[in-house]
């Protein structure tokens, strides 16, 4: 009966690369040998490249050839494949054809390196309430398989320290507002460049104010300017009050809101041309759906004139 | 000619005499109407003469009379009666002058008498007689008009002119009266009055003209002066009016006329016809021509008003045209002078406040107002509050800034004379300070908003558990005499400053721990961006200035992400040049020793502690660090040695070389590193032998770790060590100098000096020296000195102001700041040293 009796190892290879197959059958007088591709391992099927030296399925890529094996009857067939594929990736037979209904197969694997991928199904940005607990995981397909590790946006402190996590799976407990921002997910395996995913952690939390100047100082008949920094998401609504009395933009107040990159809103109430009756407390209340905050500020008079700081 | 002109006549006077006999009624009825116009006209005449003066009265009449008397005689030369008459009428006037005219007249007569009987024929003789005597008579006219003109312009008087106007009426007169008799006469007659009529103007000539002459001879001088004048006079007025005297004499004429008709009609009726026609018409034409040139006179006359008028509008105009342009420029000065007290009022609000007292002066804060105090000429604000206090449960944390109103003062704060420090240990042992300290002081020549100055910050510390400030305190002098404002900041030390724990990492969100003194400086600067500019400041233009230890800090806080915008420049004397690489959990661990120390478990329990316990459990070894010559046992110790500053991952996020390798070099420095060159001297060493000999000193080295390594002798050589100086030198590039440049060379925009000038009896460049000379405390003894001093001033100064560094070269890095700055291609010594791998591995740490 005739038999294989050498088969090449599985094979690495990168795209553009060339390899060769080579099979050998002893005793194999008449009978046909073949090179077949299946298309992946639990795929039975297989496609059949080639017969005796004759290619099945013409491509410019392969070549096939049949020589004499070291043995009195036996043959060596070869092939080869250039310019190697992503799609040439897997496991490669070597059939003899005994009979209509029985072969001898000996099968070999041909792996390709690729560059890491990271899935599509990745989330781009997740919400989380403050003090909740949040995972993240990410995916990545490449050969070899790649690594995954994470890191924040801006080099910052990792939420459990440092600056690298090398675990596919983030993990932060009892989110804080400060975890708040851009998350990367990182792809290595040595192939090409590593893959990047950012993914926006975005933390509902209660509004808090900080004034940087409490205490305003302006002469009668100047211009003032309160403001309040506001930290809160979703963005809060901000109000000035004076005396209980909420001060809407007018042509004496005119209040501006403006929110920056890092989720701070600035709200600055103008006083044009301050009386006397403008000096005193002014309050500054932000409110979302999670809670509200307050600051007190207070305007206070002098003998010079203060410029406009910005 | 003559003959011609008597051929034509016959026919032309047949022909006047018919006209005369058919037009005999109409003439009579016009002869009554003149004569009631002639009634009506002899008011004037009476009224003009009292006006005149006596001489012309006299003068006039008698002249005319005469005229009067010569036409009689000469249209009636044939009746005797006619000649009696006239003698008698002049017998009636005895007057002298008269009679003197008379005998002229006289004469004039008999001479022309005379010739005409003398020649062939009549008619030839008058014809040509009056041709030669009318040339002469126009030519005397002309030339008396003439003169008249002149005495016109000589006299001015309106007196004379009114005389003038009724001297002349009369003549004009006399002219009528001639032309009435010309015309009574016959044909032939007509031709004889008109050569009469010529001969009446030649005698009028002459008897004008004998005047003047006999007033000539007869009077004195100043009687012929005024004899002259009169005449003269009265020869202009008679010209210039000749229409209205004619008028005058038309009437008298007309009345004498009527006498005469009177007498003609008498004796021959056909003689009045023709005279009246032609009388009629030629007052007629005079009447006309007299109205004519009343009109054209009143047209010049409405003339003359108009060009006045109109430059009187003219000028109205122009003075109109002026008023509006003072009117203008009267509200334009107004306006300019509302404008110029609008600038002084704005200029003047815009002053610094008041002072009180004479030496206080209030500023403003985001926090609230504070009262300064002045001294040398500049303001002191001294513990001015910028971060909230790190007790309790902010032990350890990083600063945070004054957000909320209720950790404000109330009223105005009095920073006079505060100067609370942190806690810190001096060089002695002892402890001073608070743990409530994060205060600044700020020091400025202007409380103002214009004209705003750069601002020095001050950060000094010997080493990073005190003493803090050191010798890095504002100098108001300084400030006023360069312009800049001084803020002298607080900053935690010791374990309050720098404890870094894993227990402390993971509590802290984000998880980190340690370096708070930098969070510190981060919240000063923070500050001086909100507030700096009302005390005068420019948030713009940031120096850091850090010493020793503190300018450890600079180096690592200008390599921070945090301080971005913060800052302008810094300059860092005498650091450090050991900066932090190991892991933050390294550190963590290797700072348990505190908590076992203290017996504590947990944070709280460290958080209770008082600031005396901590500073007692601080081990001795945190405190001190080698500063001598590198000792054997250190060789194997550096690994464990212990490092106030840690990597912290947020503030101190890299080891500062791996920033420099990544980052670009700049144009601009924004880092100048310096040294001096005897910066290890310390008392303690200088008094280890009174006179350091050669020998002492190769003692000393053979007993280091440079005698270790057999390297004494090289030593020696190369430094000539032979002194204190030298040692101190030897010490000071090992430990300092030779490190710091090391760390320099891997920014090639930072510039590097070394201070060489020499102080003292040992002529020694001590730490303080570069610091001492820049803030005005150095004191020099000699010219060198001085030079010295100058220099250093002029490299920070002119670095804070223009933010380049002069004597700075890119291929010279070093300057020698000596007597001057002066750029070199390297610290010789130093190349030696990191050969023989002693240099940066025995660096000062702190």
């Amino acid at each position: 009966a005739p038999v294989i009796s050498q088969i090449s190892k599985d094979v690495v290879a990168s795209v553009g690369d060339s390899v060769e197959f080579n099979c050998t059958v002893e005793e194999v007088g008449q009978l046909s040998v073949s090179w077949a591709k299946r298309p992946s391992e639990s795929d039975t099927n297989s496609v059949v490249l080639s017969m005796r030296n004759i290619l099945s399925l013409p491509d410019q890529r392969y070549n096939v050839t049949v020589t004499e094996g070291p043995k009195t009857g036996s043959a060596i067939y070869t092939f080869r494949i250039q310019n190697i594929e992503v799609s040439d990736m897997g496991p490669y037979e070597c059939q003899v054809l005994v009979s209509a209904t029985e072969k001898v197969t000996k099968k070999l694997s041909l792996q390709i390196k690729t560059p890491p991928v990271i899935a599509e199904n990745t989330p781009k940005s997740t919400l989380v309430t403050e003090g909740q607990n949040l995972e993240l995981t990410c995916h990545a397909n490449g050969f070899p398989k790649p690594t995954i590790s994470w890191a924040r946006e801006h080099n910052a402190v990792m939420p459990a320290g440092g600056h690298l996590l090398a675990e596919p799976t983030l993990r932060i407990r009892s989110v804080h507002r400060m975890d708040r921002g851009g998350y990367y997910c990182i792809a290595q395996n040595g192939e090409g460049q590593p893959d990047k995913r950012l993914i926006r952690v975005e933390v509902e939390f209660r509004p808090q104010i900080a004034v940087q100047r409490p205490k305003i100082a302006q002469m009668v008949s100047h211009s003032a300017e309160l403001e309040c920094s506001v930290q809160g998401y979703p963005a809060p609504t901000v109000v000035w009050h004076k005396n209980g009395v909420p001060l809407q933009s007018s042509r004496h107040h005119e209040v501006a809101n403006t929110a920056s990159s890092s989720g701070t809103t600035t709200s600055v109430l103008r006083i044009d041309s301050v009386g006397e009756e403008d000096f005193g407390d002014y309050y500054c209340n932000a409110t979302n759906k999670l809670g509200h905050a307050d600051a007190r500020l207070h305007l206070f008079q002098t003998v010079i004139p203060v410029p406009s700081l910005s | 000619m003559g003959e011609l002109e008597e051929k034509e006549t016959p026919p032309t006077e047949t022909t006047a005499a018919q006209q005369e006999a058919l037009e005999e009624p109409k003439e009579t009825d016009k002869m009554l109407d003149k004569k009631e116009d002639a009634k009506e006209k002899t008011p004037s005449p009476q009224t003009s003469k009292p006006a005149s003066p006596n001489a012309g009265k006299k003068s006039s009449p008698v002249a005319e009379k005469k005229i009067d008397d010569a036409e009689l005689a000469k249209s009636k030369s044939g009746n005797g009666e006619e000649i009696i008459d006239i003698p008698a009428e002049n017998g009636t006037k005895p007057d002298s002058a008269d009679d003197k005219k008379i005998s002229k007249e006289e004469r004039e007569v008999k001479p022309k008498k005379i010739p005409i009987g003398g020649l062939k024929l009549p008619g030839f003789f008058m014809k040509n007689k009056p041709k030669a005597d009318g040339d002469g008579a126009e030519g005397e006219l002309l030339e008396k008009e003439k003169e008249e003109d002149k005495d016109k312009e000589a006299n001015g008087d309106a007196a004379t002119g009114s005389g003038k106007d009724e001297q002349k009426s009369r003549p004009g007169l006399g002219e009528r009266l001639r032309s009435f008799f010309a015309r009574k006469p016959s044909a032939e007659k007509e031709k004889k009055q008109l050569v009469n009529g010529d001969a009446d103007a030649k005698s009028e000539a002459t008897a004008e003209a004998t005047p003047a002459e006999d007033a000539s001879d007869a009077p004195p001088k100043r009687g012929l002066l005024n004899a002259i004048k009169l005449p003269i006079a009265n020869m202009i007025p008679k010209k210039k009016s000749n229409d209205d005297v004619e008028l005058g004499l038309g009437k008298a004429g007309l009345a004498s006329m009527e006498t005469l008709d009177d007498s003609l009609k008498d004796q021959d009726t056909v003689d009045r016809a023709p005279v009246k026609t032609n009388g009629t018409e030629e007052l007629k034409g005079e009447l006309k021509d007299e109205k004519l040139a009343a009109e054209e006179k009143l047209a010049a006359e409405e003339e003359e008003q108009n060009r006045p008028v109109s430059l009187l509008t003219r000028l109205r105009g122009y003075k109109c045209s002026v008023d509006d342009a003072l009117i203008v420029f009267g509200i334009l000065l107004f306006v300019l002078l509302l404008g110029v007290i609008g600038y002084v009022l704005t200029h003047e609000t815009l002053t610094s406040p008041p002072l009180r007292e004479g030496r206080y002066i209030m500023a403003v804060t985001g926090c609230g107002p504070v009262e300064g105090v002045k001294e040398d000429g500049a303001f002191a604000f001294r513990g001015i509050p910028y971060a909230k206090p790190p007790v309790d449960r902010l032990r350890w944390k990083p600063a945070e800034l004054i957000d909320d109103i209720n950790m404000c003062w109330n009223d105005t704060l009095q920073t006079h004379n505060s100067s609370v420090v942190c806690t810190q240990r001096l060089g002695n042992g002892t402890t001073v300070g608070d743990e409530d300290c994060l205060y600044l002081d700020v020091v400025t020549p202007h409380v103002r908003y214009n004209n705003p100055l750069p601002v020095v910050v001050l950060i000094g510390a010997e080493s990073l558990a005190g003493p803090s400030p050191g010798i890095l305190r504002p100098s108001a002098r300084y400030s006023r005499s360069h312009d800049v404002i001084f803020v002298r900041p607080n900053f935690r030390l010791g374990v309050f400053g720098f404890l870094a724990l894993d227990a402390l990492t993971k509590e802290a969100h984000p998880p980190t721990s340690g370096n708070y003194a930098l969070t510190d400086i981060i919240a000063v600067l923070n500050w001086i961006k909100l507030n700096i500019v009302h005390f005068g400041g420019d948030p713009q233009s940031v120096t850091l200035l850090g010493h020793r230890a503190g300018a450890t800090l600079v180096t690592l806080l200008v390599n921070s992400q945090k301080v971005k915008g913060l800052y302008t420049r810094a300059w860092a004397s005498s650091g450090s040049a050991i900066l932090p690489g190991k892991p933050l959990s390294e550190s963590g661990k290797q700072n348990e020793q505190l908590m076992a120390t203290l017996e504590c478990a947990d944070i709280q329990c460290l958080r209770e502690a008082s600031s005396e316990r901590l500073w007692a459990a601080t081990p001795d070894t945190w405190l001190h660090f080698p500063v001598d010559l590198p000792q054997p046992q250190e060789a194997n110790a550096s690994g464990s040695r212990h490092e106030w500053l840690v990597l912290d991952g947020d503030v101190v996020f890299e080891h500062p070389s791996d920033t420099w390798k990544r980052e670009q070099a700049n144009d601009k420095p924004v880092l100048v590193m310096g040294a001096t060159a005897h910066e290890a001297h310390t008392e303690k060493l200088r008094e280890l032998h009174a006179n350091w000999t050669r020998e002492e000193v190769r003692a000393y080295l053979e007993n280091s770790q440079i005698g270790a390594l057999g390297l004494t002798d090289e030593v020696i050589e190369k430094y000539n060590a032979s002194s204190y100086a030298s040692l101190v030198s030897i010490i000071s590039d090992i430990r300092s100098v030779c490190p710091l440049l090391t760390n320099a060379r891997q920014q090639p925009s930072v510039p590097f000096y070394v201070v060489t000038q020499g102080e003292g009896p040992d002529q020694l460049a001590t730490v303080d020296a570069d610091v001492q000379a820049i803030l005005g405390r150095y004191e020099p003894h000699t010219v060198e000195q001085r030079r010295f001093v100058s220099a250093m001033q002029q490299l920070f100064y002119y670095y804070v102001s223009h933010g380049t560094v002069q004597s700075f070269v890119q291929n010279r890095r070093v300057i020698n700041v000596g007597q001057d700055a002066q750029p070199e291609e390297d610290y010789l010594p130093c190349n030696y040293w990191i050969s023989k791998d002693i240099v940066p591995r025995y660096a000062r740490v702190d």
